[in-house]
């Protein structure tokens, strides 16, 4: 059996283009079967009918399941029958027409239903009226409904009520009830008069969202002008490697970049000690230089200070607001984009739903595999070759760190052991590894797991959503541990028709405690083991910088042992942190008159949280500091103490943080023109005020169970001839406070007209005036605005026969946003800050420091311009949008060079220009569908080139070759975070790396060089960034693995940084060790043959001799720094109904995931972008190497 | 709601001060201006303690010491690579200027205290603009020669607090020191005798410096004047400043004890011993002790004391750690070196006003209450030996390096007698010792051209037109 009739939409998209021309090219009209046609339907789906005819005849039927969604039941009755005659029954009224081709019809929509169809006045008189109402799921009504009869020009529009009527229609036919978001309604009217209409919220096929939200408006999809993009929620609830909001985004939003790496983890208020903590993101470039680049977050309407404050499982929906024309109604913090969340709601009218969600996440260990750092053998052998007891005395070393290998190579030296004894020591510690003990001892397994209880339901008048939530989160640092316990309801009210009241509760309260776990990792020193056989701790002094002569000295008079066991040290601290978050956002809208409602939105957050530092008087540091403070002129003196010699130190902090955002709206929505336009005016004005406070007080010698403390009888004078040489001892400053408050108003504008569906214009204004402590108020009176046009090209007649073409539009926008420079920054007079106290004299107090005037500081401001296409084809198998933007950022703030004559030598202005460019891509896709496959794609797709036009002149100080090497975030005329190196050109005969100048000679001379012979090497930001998905289903089952991509920046290789001083560990910290790229370096001359790595000088006075800096900033350590990694692969098992159906649950699915698999990556030494210093090129430890986790989510 | 709605419209809803931040604009405010640390605690590196000719290197600790510190010991042109540029004396103390100048311009227009106390405070303000501009023209101007005064290129004069200001040219040494005389002639006469706090600038501190700046000049008779004045400030006052008696403070139980293995607790190692000082200012010698850069008092310098004298004292043979010292050389204690207005300073410059002007006896006499402070009364006579004005002049001199060695005072003392015809014929070097504590490793000479020190790169850059020092 050949196939009897095509409906486009089961084939792939590639596919149907091919069917359709081979169809189209077969033009003939060459005899097609004359079979005769029998049929007797009643108000039959016209595919059926289709159906019959083809199985009767043998005529395919040509036809898209659009198409087929527009078309009527149809009623016919005929016994053998021509084809032609059927046909012109079967298509009569509907809005679709056709042409027969050889064994074929091809079905088309019809042209302009005005000219095909008789016109109104043409028409029979037996006409009549039908009245009706419109409602929604919950029974509210809709106004603004098209009702149109079948597809002539007899139309009306639903009212306010959703009321509406249609007059001077025929008996019989069609009504078609139509409005943007909800399934289109058919319904026959033969003999009725009055109708009720409910319409279904229309669920897209590939989830393809159709609501943005801008945080002021929701705004269909289908009409936004502004660049608005939103995360596929399905991949962000199936992230569960992490609870950051932000990082679960990555990859998900062309142009979001989400900067990867410890180092990118800011705090989310930097003053308040809370622990809450985000990934830095960027969207569409930087476009600033001196402030957070970070977007906005905004949470139901409310912008937040601690996104993280939220579940993940309760956010609804998230849109990335990009463009001036989307975000400019946030004015003066647009600038860095925009996040606007919305929390899940309750829907009324439906059922009780309960359901349950959790995940196990486990990272395991740090990747400390990832570090190529010596083995013992390899640090030994290096040790004794570089080894040098004349350039470092070891009388030179008393306060200085001595490691174990460096005493015995002294000793031998002395001659106090003998050279045989020596190598046996150091043969002994070249055999030990002390990689399996940091594991063991110094990390656990990092876990997460969070369950989420959620509850929603309600009816016309109330509806709810609540949750519970519990996570409990496991770093890899041993002991270190957060417990989060997080509850939202969110209720909606509607007690009479015109009033709905919303409140959105949060509230959230997490505890966490930390031990002082010091980074131990393969940097320490290789062969230093942790336990000894026996199991006991070692103890380690030599790390804290005493000679055993001086420690053992030390201890002696003041009786108090200078032991330093890092293991030990773990429990002599602790930290714990208390913090609870509450958040209220309350909604009022209140229909006033008409199309005119009054929207308010009220919320207010309150972050109270403490935290508590105790450390135990055994802790190294606090033994320290009473040794520093105890006079014993020998051993045998009785030792007075200053300090108490038990108990411990507790700091205890309190901070909280209160903000509160107030806005008032007056909104106007009408249709006009029979509804073929439609009207939305808003006007409105906002206050916020946001609070932070923090205190903090210090005890010492307290006592935990009896929370008694030690009052210190002298202070603020000085000990002298105490046992480590004499000390101030302070008293004071036992409590310390932090206050800041800052304050905005702001007054806006929005409007948004719709014209013949067709054409979409939005604009929108706004002033914000903040609390600048000081400033000139006329700075701030710079308004924002957004303008934006939108063409929904589709909806033209001349695209309207165009089958394959399911949407087209193109919108284009400009505005202006601002970013707000930091409170107190400019000022008209000179600002003193807080007084300070100097331990040591009676001084009454001082101001400690000064700003400078500084007047006429203003927002740095942003102009963007966006031009965007939509399109979705192939019956929205295939969709996407294409945009392009310009953003060009003036008064950018920054610090302007001040002849250093006049005091000060920076000082903030309104300098500079930065221009951002870029084009991003997103396409969906659902590539296979088959009755029980499918393949879905989403792809996404961002570049951004963004360049520094003017900015202050550099700092003489950092316009040099060493600043420029060492951290430039910008120069003028390069992107941001350029990098520059030298351009190396080997090593001379002594093993001095050598440069090459820009006047083309070859210098190994220190400081011979300028900025002008450095060469730009790239920059360390992806230009080219984002993200695949791809989805497959099979039956119950799905496999997805999403993937990001970052392309087209570079970094410096990790490459060894020590050529000079001693090779021995440094004090406090737990390094030493060296890279392997150390034992390749040159040693003789004729090795510059064979090596790039410049030679060892043991002194200092190598800086005068060499710059090592020539080799490893040089330009072949530079490599790519692209790759693409699968960050999460997810398969996922769905219940069959039917089984759930028996046990009375509605769904339950399971997922396993796995996470960071590095797909490629750009450089050939085995380098993970994520884990290095791009500029500095430096390794650092991966915290895990690959996540799993377990989800389950059911619904009762 | 409304009331939310009301309290956002009100007019000073954005008017909050900052919690910590401040406009002055009371008498207090000015006041407690003058407190900063910055005018008292000067954290600058130790390059100028290095320069002077008494003090010597322990080669095996020096060699690792910072490039700034092996630089300023050699009298290299730069002392700073580029890059490094942080001249952290000068930034602070012009930092220090605007200060001044904004108390000075701006605290006669308040209106809330009595007309005399602001015009102290100004005064106070304008005594400590002097202090630093005579600072800034001992680094960065030629020694004061009156023949070349008028040309040698010295110091901007900034006398606004404005940080727009662009046009700055160099004055002349001349020109600066005039500006110095005037600002302190205007500021001793409103100054009070006693300030509420020796780090604040008092009448006889003023005065102090006055004389120190006419020594500087060569105007001997019209120091003397000056010290004579501040000597009688000091007496109308209440607890002035006076001398240690050294023979009572080092006495079981005195003042300098105890005697621990880090020297006696005397002002060099503590800084609430400030019983000397008349005005206060503090340099703390960062490289003495844990990050001991190998800076050693030579044989030559110790040879200057006589065996009873007590100042030896502050000096060890011992190295931070107790190994000893190899061949003869000795460290000073001391963690801080006094920089401002010290009786003894004051009693030896009057010394030297007065040999200088023929006042043999008077000099004598005010060496020698200074050295019977110093060591026992029998041997604090000038030797017999001496009795020429210019040989006691020479006393005189060589006993400053005996109460300030290794605290660089002396820098500025080699400098102003570079151009003294009496001592103009000295050249100066430095040794750097080699491990056995004997063998000179090193030599470095001091070219003249590097007693004026090259301006920082910073201030050479930000205004094109000045020129550098050679």
């Amino acid at each position: 059996m050949y196939k009897k009739y095509i409906t486009i939409g089961r084939f792939h998209p590639g596919y149907i283009t091919l069917v359709l021309v081979i169809i189209l090219l077969q033009i003939s009209m060459s005899s097609f079967a004359q079979k005769g046609i029998t049929l007797d339907e009643k108000k039959s789906p016209l595919m059926e009918v289709f159906k019959k005819i083809s199985t009767q005849t043998g005529i395919d039927f040509l036809v898209t399941n659009n198409m087929l969604t527009d078309a009527y039941p149809v009623t016919i009755k005929v016994t053998n029958a021509q084809l032609s005659d059927v046909l012109v029954q079967v298509f009569k009224g509907q809005p679709l027409t056709y042409i027969i081709r050889k064994n074929a019809v091809v079905v088309q929509r019809k042209q302009t239903p005005a000219a095909t169809e008789p016109t109104p006045m043409s028409r029979p008189l037996n006409r009549k009226e039908v009245k009706g109402r419109v409602v929604n799921e919950s029974g509210q009504p809709i106004p603004g409904v098209s009702v149109s009869f079948q597809d002539t020009g007899i139309q009306a529009v639903t009212d306010a009520n959703g009321n509406f009527t249609i007059q001077q229609i025929p008996d019989e036919g069609y009504l078609v009830f139509s409005y943007i978001g909800y399934v289109k309604q058919i319904v026959p009217i033969n003999d009725v008069k009055e109708l009720k209409i409910t319409m279904v919220t229309e669920v897209n096929k590939l989830k393809e969202v159709t609501v943005v939200s801008t945080g002021y408006q929701n705004i269909d999809k289908e009409r936004a002008t502004g660049s608005f993009a939103k995360p596929d929620m399905e991949i962000f609830k199936s992230r569960t490697g992490t609870m950051d909001i932000t990082s679960r985004l990555e990859g998900l939003v062309p142009g979001l970049q989400i900067k990867k790496g410890l180092n990118s983890i800011i705090g989310e208020n930097g003053n308040i000690p809370n622990g809450k903590t985000t990934q830095e993101a960027t969207i569409r470039g930087a476009s600033s230089i001196a402030l957070s680049t970070d977007p906005l977050y905004v949470v139901d309407g409310v912008p937040i200070t601690g996104v993280n404050q939220f579940n993940p499982d309760d956010i609804e929906s998230i849109t990335v607001l990009k463009d001036a024309a989307a975000s400019a109604i946030w004015g003066a913090r647009a600038t860095n984009g925009v996040i606007v969340i919305t929390t899940k709601k309750a829907l009324k009218g439906s059922r009780l739903n309960i359901s349950y969600s959790g995940f196990v996440n486990f990272d395991g260990k740090p990747d400390l595999g990832y570090l190529k750092m010596m083995n013992s053998a390899q640090y030994i052998q290096t040790a004794k070759e570089v080894f040098n007891p004349v350039q470092f005395p070891y009388q030179s070393l008393s306060y200085g760190v001595i490691a174990p290998h460096e005493q015995i190579l002294y000793d031998k030296y002395s001659g106090k052991i003998t050279a045989a004894q020596a190598d046996r020591s150091l043969d002994s510690l070249a055999s030990i590894s002390n990689l399996g003990q940091i594991k063991d001892l110094w990390y656990q397994n990092a876990m997460t797991q969070s369950h989420t209880l959620s509850v929603s339901g309600g009816n016309n008048l109330y509806s709810f959503y609540t949750s519970a939530a519990y996570t409990d989160s496991r770093s890899s640092a041993i002991g270190q541990d957060e417990k989060t316990y997080r509850i939202m309801f969110n209720q909606e009210y509607n007690p009479i028709e015109r009033l709905k009241l919303s409140l959105s509760t949060t509230l959230g309260t997490s505890a966490a405690k930390q031990l002082d776990v010091r980074s131990v990792d393969g940097t320490f020193l290789p062969y230093q083991l942790f336990k000894d056989n026996n199991g006991n701790n070692i103890s380690m002094p030599y790390l804290q910088g005493l000679s055993p002569a001086m420690r053992s000295d030390y201890e002696q008079r003041s009786r108090i042992g200078l032991d330093y066991n890092p293991l030990d040290e773990i429990n002599y601290k602790q930290t714990k942190t208390g913090n609870t978050h509450i958040n209220l956002a309350g909604t009022v809208q209140l229909k006033l008159f008409r199309g005119l409602s009054f929207n308010g939105n009220y919320g207010i957050q309150k972050s109270p949280g403490n935290r508590k530092d105790y450390t135990d008087h055994n802790n190294y540091k606090l033994r320290r500091s009473v040794v520093d403070l105890t006079v014993a002129p020998t051993a045998s003196s009785v030792p007075v103490y200053y300090l108490p010699t038990d108990g411990g130190t507790n700091v205890e902090s309190n901070f909280e943080e209160q903000n509160w955002t107030l806005r008032n709206q007056l909104v106007y929505t009408t249709p006009l023109r029979a509804g073929k336009d439609q009207l939305n005016l808003q006007i409105g004005q906002e206050a916020r005020e946001q609070f932070s406070r923090s205190t903090s007080t210090t005890f010492l010698g307290y006592d935990q169970q009896l929370m008694t403390y030690f009052t210190p009888t002298v202070t603020n004078v000085y000990i002298p001839n105490t046992v480590s040489g004499g000390s101030f001892i302070s008293g004071g400053q036992n409590t310390s406070f932090y206050e800041t408050k800052n304050r905005f108003t702001s007054y806006f504008a929005l409007l948004n007209y719709s014209f013949n569906e067709r054409y979409n214009l939005d604009g929108s204004w706004r002033v914000d005036h903040s609390a600048l402590f000081g400033s000139d108020k006329s700075a701030q009176n710079k308004p924002t605005w957004s303008l934006g046009g939108k063409w929904n090209i589709k909806k033209e007649n001349f695209l309207k026969t165009v089958n394959w073409l399911d949407g087209l539009s193109v919108r284009a926008t400009y505005g202006i946003t601002g970013n707000s420079p930091y409170a107190g920054s400019g000022t008209q007079w000179d600002i003193l800050t807080r007084p300070y106290f100097y331990n040591g004299l009676p001084l009454a107090g001082s101001y400690l420091g000064l700003t400078p005037k500084n007047d006429k500081l203003s927002w740095e401001s942003t102009a963007t311009t966006n031009l965007g296409i939509d399109f979705s084809v192939l019956n929205s198998r295939l969709g996407g949008s294409i945009e392009v933007y310009n953003k060009n950022t003036t008064n950018l703030l920054g610090d302007v060079n001040v002849n250093p004559l006049t005091g000060f030598s920076r000082s903030p202005g309104n300098i500079g220009k930065l221009n951002n460019k870029g084009i991003e891509l997103s396409l969906h896709s659902l590539n296979i569908q088959t009755k029980n496959f499918s393949w879905s794609s989403v792809f996404n797709f961002a570049y951004n080139k963004n360049i520094l036009l003017s900015y202050t002149q550099l700092d003489p100080r950092a316009n040099n070759v060493y600043s420029r090497l060492g951290n430039s975030s910008y120069l003028v005329g390069y992107r941001l975070q350029p990098m520059f190196s030298y351009a190396y050109a080997g090593l001379n005969n002594q093993g001095n790396p050598m440069i090459k100048l820009a006047n083309g000679s070859i210098n190994s001379t220190p400081g011979a060089e300028t900025v002008g012979d450095l060469v730009y090497s790239g920059t360390t930001t992806p230009p080219y960034t984002g993200g695949l998905s791809n989805i497959f289903t099979y039956k119950a089952f799905s496999l997805g693995a999403n993937m990001i991509f970052n392309l087209g920046h570079v970094m410096r290789t990790p490459v060894n940084q020590t050529y000079t001083g001693r090779i021995t560990a440094s004090q406090s910290s737990f390094d030493g060790n060296l890279t392997t790229d150390f034992l390749n370096r040159w040693k003789k001359p004729g090795d510059e043959k064979l090596t790039n790595i410049p030679s060892y000088i043991p002194g200092f006075e190598s800086y005068f001799t060499r710059t090592v800096a020539y080799y490893t900033q040089g330009d072949i350590n530079v490599v790519s720094a692209s790759y693409a990694k699968v960050r999460d692969i997810n398969l996922s098992f769905k219940l069959p109904d039917n089984l759930l159906r028996k046990i009375g649950v509605k769904s339950a699915s399971f997922t396993i995931q796995a996470t960071n698999f590095m797909v490629w990556a750009a450089n050939k030494k085995g380098i993970d972008p994520e884990y290095n210093d791009l500029n500095l090129g430096i390794r650092s430890v991966p915290p895990f190497r690959h996540s799993y986790s377990i989800r389950t989510n059911v619904t009762f | 709601m409304v009331i939310m709605f009301l309290i956002s419209c009100k007019k000073d809803f954005l008017e909050i001060v900052p919690k910590g931040k401040l406009v002055a604009s009371t008498l207090k405010d000015y006041d407690l201006l003058m407190n900063n640390i910055s005018f008292y605690k000067m954290d600058f590196s130790d390059v100028i303690v290095v320069m002077g000719d008494e003090v010597a290197v322990e080669q095996n600790y020096f060699q690792n010491s910072t490039g700034e510190v092996q630089r300023g010991f050699t009298w290299e042109d730069y002392l700073y690579t580029p890059g490094q540029d942080e001249v952290v004396y000068t930034t602070n103390q012009l930092l220090n200027l605007y200060t001044c100048n904004k108390i000075i311009n701006e605290v006669t227009t308040i209106s809330d205290a009595a007309a005399e106390q602001r015009t102290a405070l100004q005064a106070e303000a304008i005594a400590t603009r002097a202090w630093i501009n005579f600072t800034f023209i001992n680094h960065y101007g030629k020694p004061y020669l009156e023949s070349t005064a008028a040309t040698d290129p010295g110091f901007p004069i900034i006398k606004e607090a404005n940080i727009n200001a662009k046009d700055f040219k160099r004055n002349s040494v001349k020109e600066v020191y005039d500006q110095i005389i005037s600002d302190l002639q205007t500021a001793i006469v409103s100054l009070p005798p006693k300030s509420a706090f020796v780090t604040r600038m008092s009448r006889p501190a003023a005065r102090g410096l006055l004389g120190k700046v006419y020594l500087f000049m060569g105007r001997y008779q019209d120091a003397l004047g000056q010290f004579n004045d501040a000597f009688k400030d000091l007496a109308s006052v209440a607890s002035p400043a006076s001398l240690y008696n050294y023979n009572e403070a080092f006495a079981a139980g005195g003042a300098f004890s105890p005697f621990g293995r880090f020297g006696p607790d005397y002002p060099g190692t503590n800084y609430s011993k400030y019983q000397e000082s008349v005005l206060l200012k503090t340099v703390s010698l960062s490289g003495a002790n844990y990050g001991y850069f190998g800076l050693v008092m030579p044989p030559e310098t110790m040879n200057l004391y006589s065996a009873s004298d007590l100042r030896r004292n502050f000096y060890t043979n011992k190295h931070p750690d107790f190994t000893p010292m190899m061949g003869g050389l000795y460290r000073k204690y001391a963690n801080y070196s006094h920089v401002g207005i010290e009786l003894a300073d004051m009693l030896l410059m009057r010394a030297e006003a007065r040999v200088r002007t023929s006042d043999f006896a008077g000099a004598k006499a005010d060496v020698e209450l200074l050295r019977s402070n110093r060591m026992p009364v029998t041997d604090a006579g000038v030797p017999a030996a001496i009795t020429s004005n210019t040989g006691l002049l020479k006393f005189i001199i060589d006993e400053r390096t005996r109460e300030f060695a290794g605290e660089g005072q002396r820098w500025l003392d080699i400098r102003r007698l570079s151009v003294d015809p009496v001592f103009s014929s000295r050249t100066y070097s430095h040794k750097a010792y080699a491990a056995d504590g004997v063998t000179v490793s090193h030599t470095y000479q001091l070219r003249p051209v590097r007693f004026t020190l090259r301006l920082p790169q910073s201030i050479l850059q930000a205004n094109p037109g000045m020129t550098d020092n050679p």
